[in-house]
């Protein structure tokens, strides 16, 4: 074939492809696909891997010091969710041909991404129900839309974490609910966490859509259906008149409800802080690298040493 | 870079009598370590009754294209007869699912007749596995294994009772202003 005839068949294929998104077929591992969607996939699939995985750090770390019983099992269990969903998305990241050891190297050395909002710190106990209520309750905004899209293993993936984490976002919001109607020491604390976490809650959703060159194409091709700007007033629409109603007020004097378009309006977000906290410079980032590194460094052992029995069990067998 | 372990693939049956479903892998040393890290991954709830796992390197995958630009020549097979497993894609939506078993002399020669027995309409990818290569749960460990997510609850979004708090709470305050 010459370079032209190529050039054609390829562009047959992208044709086939993206009528076959159109009439809202999944694309499976074993289907053609433009190289770009795989990439947008693999990168968006690991970055969602990496935040499950790094987000168990900020609570884990208060499982220890939960108030009782059932609230300690209860966190412990979300705790291990996420370590079920990272292991759901590298699954699906991995069928398009990227491998578990690529990925977790990316990680560990930095290159890969994962979620801002877990460079933030959780300072007191009212953290971990606001944490639910607004990062939790973000995340399946976001994986609501993602269990609808094209490609079929990140769908599934999606599917099945939107159902576990609604267990995750309820629980959040009972412990503020519970706090804000308690003590007025309750009400103190669960109102600062509050006001540290909103804002970075709001930046979860990712750049303004003018700032997502990504985003057009990502739509075409049915990987997402609505727009970060879409889905963060979405949050904010659901979010506020609950608040109220609790008594917490919103760190944000110029929120206000706007008539004409139904939607509660904000004020701009601090993109400086956005960028800062992406390029590694937020309150944690070095923190949480430095304690991923140590559990893997930490487990190497018992990777070789499984791997040696294997090894010795599999040789004996033969 | 060092070692994740090898890949397994994933069944889970949810109740018995229902046909086990791939629902994705975990990494393992070996097959019962892989089953074990399967009943974390995919069973911190309840509804599974069995969990089978193999290694992704004894799954032969055919596709409907591949299908149809093979090579009948290798599907005769040499050796002695085995029982392979049959897992089918029935539609794009759905997920790989056991639909049986045939006996063949090689994965080529099992995909073959898997092809003549199972494809139903619409089925568009079909895996075998040769059946002495699956690690499977086994009824006794079920107790163990699967019945102690019956008792957690709270591991459900039902269980707290955020809607009707707020329901209250609303009703307290327009009282209020009443």
């Amino acid at each position: 074939m010459t370079g032209e005839d190529l050039g054609h068949a390829t562009a047959e294929r992208l044709k086939a492809f993206e009528e076959r998104i159109l009439r809202g077929e999944k694309i499976e591992p074993n289907d053609w696909m433009p190289e770009g969607y795989r990439k947008q996939l693999v990168r968006m699939i690991s970055q969602h891997a990496h935040s499950e995985i790094v987000g168990m750090l900020p609570e884990g770390t208060w499982i220890t010091r939960a108030p009782n019983l059932r609230r300690k099992m209860v966190l412990l269990a979300k705790v291990q969710d996420e370590a079920g969903h990272g292991e759901y998305l590298y699954h699906a990241a991995e069928t398009l041909g990227v491998t578990r050891e690529q990925m977790i190297d990316d990680l560990l050395a930095g290159r890969a991404k994962y979620s801002n909002i877990f460079n933030y710190p959780t300072l007191t106990w009212a953290d971990i129900g606001v944490i639910g209520y607004f990062v939790d309750g973000a995340a399946i905004l976001n994986q609501t839309m993602l269990s609808r899209c094209s490609y079929g293993p990140y769908s599934r993936a999606n599917v099945r974490i939107s159902a576990e984490e609604s267990f995750h976002q309820k629980q959040g919001k009972e412990m503020v609910i519970r706090m804000a109607t308690g003590t007025p020491e309750q009400r103190k604390l669960v109102q600062d966490a509050v006001d540290r976490w909103w804002w970075p809650t709001l930046m979860m959703f990712g750049p303004r859509d003018e700032e997502s060159p990504n985003t057009p194409q990502l739509v075409r091709w049915g990987i997402k259906t609505r727009t970060n700007d879409e889905l963060r007033q979405t949050f904010v629409n659901n979010v506020v008149p609950e608040l109220h109603l609790l008594g917490l007020k919103v760190p944000d004097p110029d929120l206000h409800f706007d008539e004409d378009s139904g939607n509660w309006q904000f004020s701009e977000i601090d993109w400086d802080e956005f960028w800062r906290v992406i390029k590694g410079d937020g309150p944690c980032n070095r923190e949480r690298m430095a304690a991923r590194k140590e559990a893997h460094e930490d487990g190497r052992w018992v990777r070789e040493a499984y791997a040696a029995y294997a090894e010795k069990a599999s040789a004996e067998a033969a | 870079m060092d070692t994740q372990w090898p890949r397994f693939f994933v069944f889970k049956q949810d109740q018995q009598g229902e046909p086990f479903l791939n629902c994705g892998t975990v990494h393992a040393a070996d097959g019962e370590l892989a089953l074990l890290n399967a009943r974390d991954v995919f069973v911190r709830r309840p509804d599974c009754a069995g969990l089978w796992v193999v290694l992704a390197e004894h799954i032969t995958s055919q596709s409907l294209d591949e299908r149809a630009k093979r090579e009948p020549a290798a599907e005769v097979g040499e050796g002695s007869e085995e029982a392979f497993v049959v897992f089918a894609k029935r539609d794009h939506r759905r997920q790989h699912e056991l639909v049986g078993e045939v006996i063949a002399k090689s994965a080529e020669a099992a995909l073959s007749a898997a092809w003549g027995q199972f494809a139903a309409t619409g089925t568009t990818v079909i895996w075998v596995v040769p059946k002495r290569r699956i690690f499977a749960s086994e009824d006794a460990d079920g107790e163990a294994w699967f019945a102690p997510a019956k008792d957690k609850a709270y591991r459900h979004s039902a269980f707290y009772r955020t809607n009707s708090l707020m329901r209250e709470i609303k009703a307290n305050q327009a009282e209020d202003d009443g």
